[in-house]
């Protein structure tokens, strides 16, 4: 079970690609991991043939025990490189084709009869009709048994398979007046990752308004500004500023590893994202060199490769600080829980027109609340509330720093 | 007298398309093979069944064909029946096939032992030889495969002289001049069509509301109105009230649903009105295996509820057919020799060979739309090619599928070779094959079964060759 993440310690094997005996290739995606709070596709260490699968699909497995073996190949790839160009031209991976020629060399034919397997090769064995009822449903083949002639995919094999997949997904006990879901799979690493930051790093929440009156009207000049470019969400907005707020104050860009804390020069902003099958928090890596128009794009696809399940290993990796945005389900101000090992975590809630005192006056302004909550191992209150201070003048005073 | 005592890893009590193929199997699979027999191996199906019918039907069916040649300008003259050269035809038919069937036991060293068979416990039977001697055969694995007989039906008169069954009608001695048949189902139709091509006179009385009852409705129609046109008495919502022998011929009285009674007379009678099981004289409630509804239960891999005792084909009801009997057959040797596989009889084809031929395989259009959103399309043979260019250009497939994934789940054929053409279809049924898939598979032109890339067709849009 390799490490994915620095406070990893154990996975759970969600589904493995490759069956005992297959080739694999170094690189080539083998085993998906369940970690933290993703899927990760784990690639192969080495070319040659997955000998053993010692941890089967739903094991959970502590880092660094062995979930399967690979036995290397033995030769080493012989191929001139000519071969290998047209390999390359043909898209065939070369260590999972034999060589017939002198010495085992690949020669051109092997590559012929390699493509011509490969497109002969049915994967997996389905009839018409399961091939269409998985297709609609969403279900995948490769991973189910078949019950037909020579293992052949039938009907009801997917019907089943739909079935334990609903049953696995709602997975409960219906009683009269409640039903019981087991803690397990996302739902359990959200919840252990949660509570070892909860019950570990002492937390303590500061909570600000902010008036947000010119930050809007410069958002949605800026919106028009980039239209073509970008679509400038208050996220982005806000993201933005407390992305420059984060260059000027690495102690609240920081993490707790060890015994050491890091005050990171590059601000890595990580973004809570919800989604049905649980929270995950991708990360806008480098931030401080971005425009607001990249910001824009980069979360924009981050968050919709998020809710498909796409991201990588890396794409949720290094975080310094993290943003939970909780403004469109009309949330006024909420106390987050750190995403661990960051030293502190910003909540933002919704924007609305509220009663402000401007001058001995009631006037009506949108505002919008700031929280952050901070590990108080790692610095001081008074750290986060200048923090929570200059991001709030910035958000109020928008078209300062132009000038500054 | 000295005990003979046999041992065998599988014993099979009856030689029909069930037993002997069942004894083959458990031959290839190692096992040590006994099987009793007490009459001609190969049942019901090769000496009084599927195979005579064949013979005759073709014989019949040549014979009123002649009366066809003048359209394609064949003149024949003093056209005349010899029945028993065509009975010898037959009859030499039936023992190719039956020794045949000897020397496969033979060469994959089943041991057939001739006699009747009863359970003695149950893991020992006793077998009686006809020269009265006998033997035990104790076996850890027994199979049931007796089949059926013709079943009576409690009418008056029904034991009368000229009341035949099909065994009987197989070896008339002379062609009669008339011919009832109580029943309308697989065998009653297809000796109406042998004796009516011969020049019979037949009628055929059938208590439900079509020809053909277990199958789709369509078939039993399109046949009814066939016979009618060929001068073929059908009286369908009709059941037989009494049976009255008239010295030369038998008279007959119906009644229909209505309430309207008929008397008729016919030279003979067959009862063509089910088969029952054969489970007498096998002492099953000596070792405590109790019938159900006249058969004997078996679970889906065709155990019965003693373990170890297996039942296949006609004696466990179902579908009373020599392949599912052989299929069957197979299913339980595997089984009791350590596999396990279940009994599936999702594809199973049924065959009548009237002229022209009727088939079909899966659900019908009413068991289908049980459980499916159903599609339902015909595709006519007048629009076929080589039907029309052999001037056999009548009948009509119909495809029954799911609307969803356009799984093909029935079809339903009557046309010329159909019997042959329900192969594919029953492939497509049992790969759980689309009407894509059908539609797109190339047939070669002109043949009979592009009827059914076109059935596809119409199916998935609009056929080529139809409107
Ligand atoms: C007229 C007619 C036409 C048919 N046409 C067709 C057709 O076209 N296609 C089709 O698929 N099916 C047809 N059938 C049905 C088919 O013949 C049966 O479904 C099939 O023969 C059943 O096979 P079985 O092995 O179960 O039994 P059977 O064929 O009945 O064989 C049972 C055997 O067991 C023997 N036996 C019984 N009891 C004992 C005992 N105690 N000891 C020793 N031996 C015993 C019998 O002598 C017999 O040989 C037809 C049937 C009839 C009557």
């Amino acid at each position: 079970m390799p490490k994915l993440a620095a406070t990893m310690e154990e996975g759970i094997i969600s589904c493995w690609h490759k069956q005992v005996g297959d080739q694999v290739a170094k690189g080539e995606p083998i085993v998906e991991v369940l970690t933290g709070k993703i899927n990760a596709e784990v690639e192969s260490p080495a070319t040659g043939i997955l000998e053993q699968i010692i941890a089967a699909d739903g094991a959970l497995v502590p880092v660094g025990e062995a979930i399967g073996v690979i036995a290397e190949s033995k030769v080493a790839l012989q191929a001139t490189p000519r071969m290998k160009k047209l390999a390359n031209e043909l898209g065939i991976d070369l260590a999972a084709v034999v060589g017939t020629g002198p010495n085992g060399r690949i020669t051109e034919q092997d590559l012929q009869e390699h493509q011509q397997e490969a497109l002969n090769a049915d994967p997996v064995k389905a009839t018409a009709t399961a091939r269409k009822m998985a297709a609609a449903e969403g279900v995948s083949l490769p991973g189910i048994q078949g019950s037909g002639v020579s293992g052949r995919i039938q009907k009801t094999d997917v019907q089943h398979a739909l079935h334990e997949e609903t049953a696995e997904k709602i997975s409960h006990l219906v009683l009269d007046d409640y039903e019981v879901l087991p803690l397990t799979g996302m739902r359990k690493m959200i919840g252990d990752n949660m509570a070892a930051s909860a019950f570990s790093a002492p937390h303590v929440t500061l909570t600000t308004e902010v008036v947000m009156d010119q930050a809007v009207q410069l958002r949605q000049e800026l919106r028009e500004k980039y239209r073509n470019e970008a679509k400038i969400t208050f996220t982005d907005f806000i993201n933005a500023v407390v992305i420059k707020v984060l260059q000027e104050m690495p102690e609240v860009n920081a993490t707790l590893e060890g015994n050491e804390i890091r005050r990171w020069h590059k601000v890595n902003l990580a973004l809570a994202v919800a989604r049905k099958k649980g929270l995950i928090v991708p990360v806008l890596k480098n931030a401080g060199r971005k425009s607001l128009t990249e910001i824009s794009q980069h979360t924009a696809d981050l968050v919709e490769r998020a809710r498909a399940d796409r991201l990588t290993l890396e794409e949720i990796q290094g975080g310094t600080f993290t943003v939970s945005n909780l403004g469109m389900y009309d949330i006024d101000g909420f106390t987050p829980i750190i995403n661990p090992p960051q030293a502190a975590i910003l909540g933002v809630g919704r924007i609305l027109e509220r009663a402000v005192v401007v001058e001995h006056e009631v006037m009506v302004k949108p505002t919008m609340v700031l929280s952050i909550s901070f590990d108080h191992r790692i610095m001081d209150g008074d750290a986060a509330a200048r923090f929570l201070k200059r991001l709030k003048y910035l958000l109020e005073n928008p078209y300062q720093p132009v000038v500054e | 007298m000295a005990e003979n005592i046999v041992e065998a890893d599988l014993a099979i009590i009856g030689g029909g398309p069930g037993g002997y193929v069942a004894a083959i199997r458990g031959a290839q699979l190692g096992a040590q093979v006994v099987l009793i027999e007490e009459d001609q191996l190969g049942g019901t199906c090769l000496n009084r069944g599927c195979i005579p019918t064949k013979a005759l039907l073709e014989t019949a069916h040549e014979y009123q064909k002649l009366d066809t040649l003048a359209q394609r300008g064949i003149k024949v003259a003093g056209k005349e029946l010899d029945w028993a050269q065509a009975l010898a035809q037959k009859d030499k038919a039936v023992k190719t096939l039956v020794g045949g069937v000897g020397y496969l036991l033979q060469r994959n060293q089943v041991r057939v032992i001739k006699g009747h068979g009863q359970f003695v416990d149950a893991r020992t039977l006793l077998c009686r030889q006809s020269d009265g001697s006998e033997s035990k055969i104790q076996a850890e694995r027994i199979v049931i495969a007796t089949g059926s007989q013709p079943k009576g039906i409690p009418v008056e008169g029904i034991d009368g002289q000229r009341v035949l069954s099909s065994t009987e009608l197989l070896n008339l001695p002379s062609l009669p001049q008339s011919l009832a048949i109580i029943g309308g189902g697989a065998i009653g139709v297809e000796f109406a069509s042998v004796f009516h091509d011969l020049g019979v006179e037949v009628s055929v009385i059938e208590a439900l509301p079509n020809l053909l009852p277990t199958m789709d409705a369509d078939l039993g129609v399109f046949l009814a109105k066939k016979f009618s046109k060929q001068g073929i008495r059908v009286e369908v919502n009709t059941l037989v009230q009494g049976l009255r022998d008239i010295g030369s011929s038998e008279e007959i009285r119906i009644k229909n649903k209505d309430g309207r009674e008929q008397i008729f007379q016919a030279e003979y009678v067959l009862l063509a009105a089910g088969r029952q099981a054969n489970t007498a004289g096998l002492n099953l409630a000596g070792i405590g295996l109790n019938l159900a509804a006249g058969v004997i239960p078996v679970n889906e891999y065709l155990e019965t509820a003693i373990n170890g005792i297996y039942a296949i084909g006609d004696v466990i009801g179902g579908i009373m057919l020599a392949h599912v009997a052989s299929r069957e057959g197979i299913v339980a040797v595997e089984n009791a020799l350590g596999h396990k596989v279940k009994a599936d009889y999702r594809s199973v084809p049924a065959c009548i060979y009237t002229h022209p031929e009727i088939a079909s395989v899966g659900l019908t259009e009413v068991e289908a739309s049980k459980h499916y959103e159903i599609a339902v399309h015909r595709f006519p043979f007048q629009a076929n090619g080589r039907a029309v260019a052999v001037d056999q250009a009548e009948g009509f497939v119909k495809l029954v599928s799911e609307q969803k994934y356009g799984q093909i789940l029935g079809i339903h054929l009557v046309g010329p070779m159909v019997t042959e053409l329900v192969g594919e279809a029953g492939l497509a049924v049992a790969m759980e094959s689309t009407v894509e898939e059908l539609a797109t598979t190339i047939h070669a032109h002109p043949t009979f079964n592009e009827a059914l890339m076109e059935v596809a067709h119409a199916a998935i849009g609009s056929p080529i060759h139809n409107l």
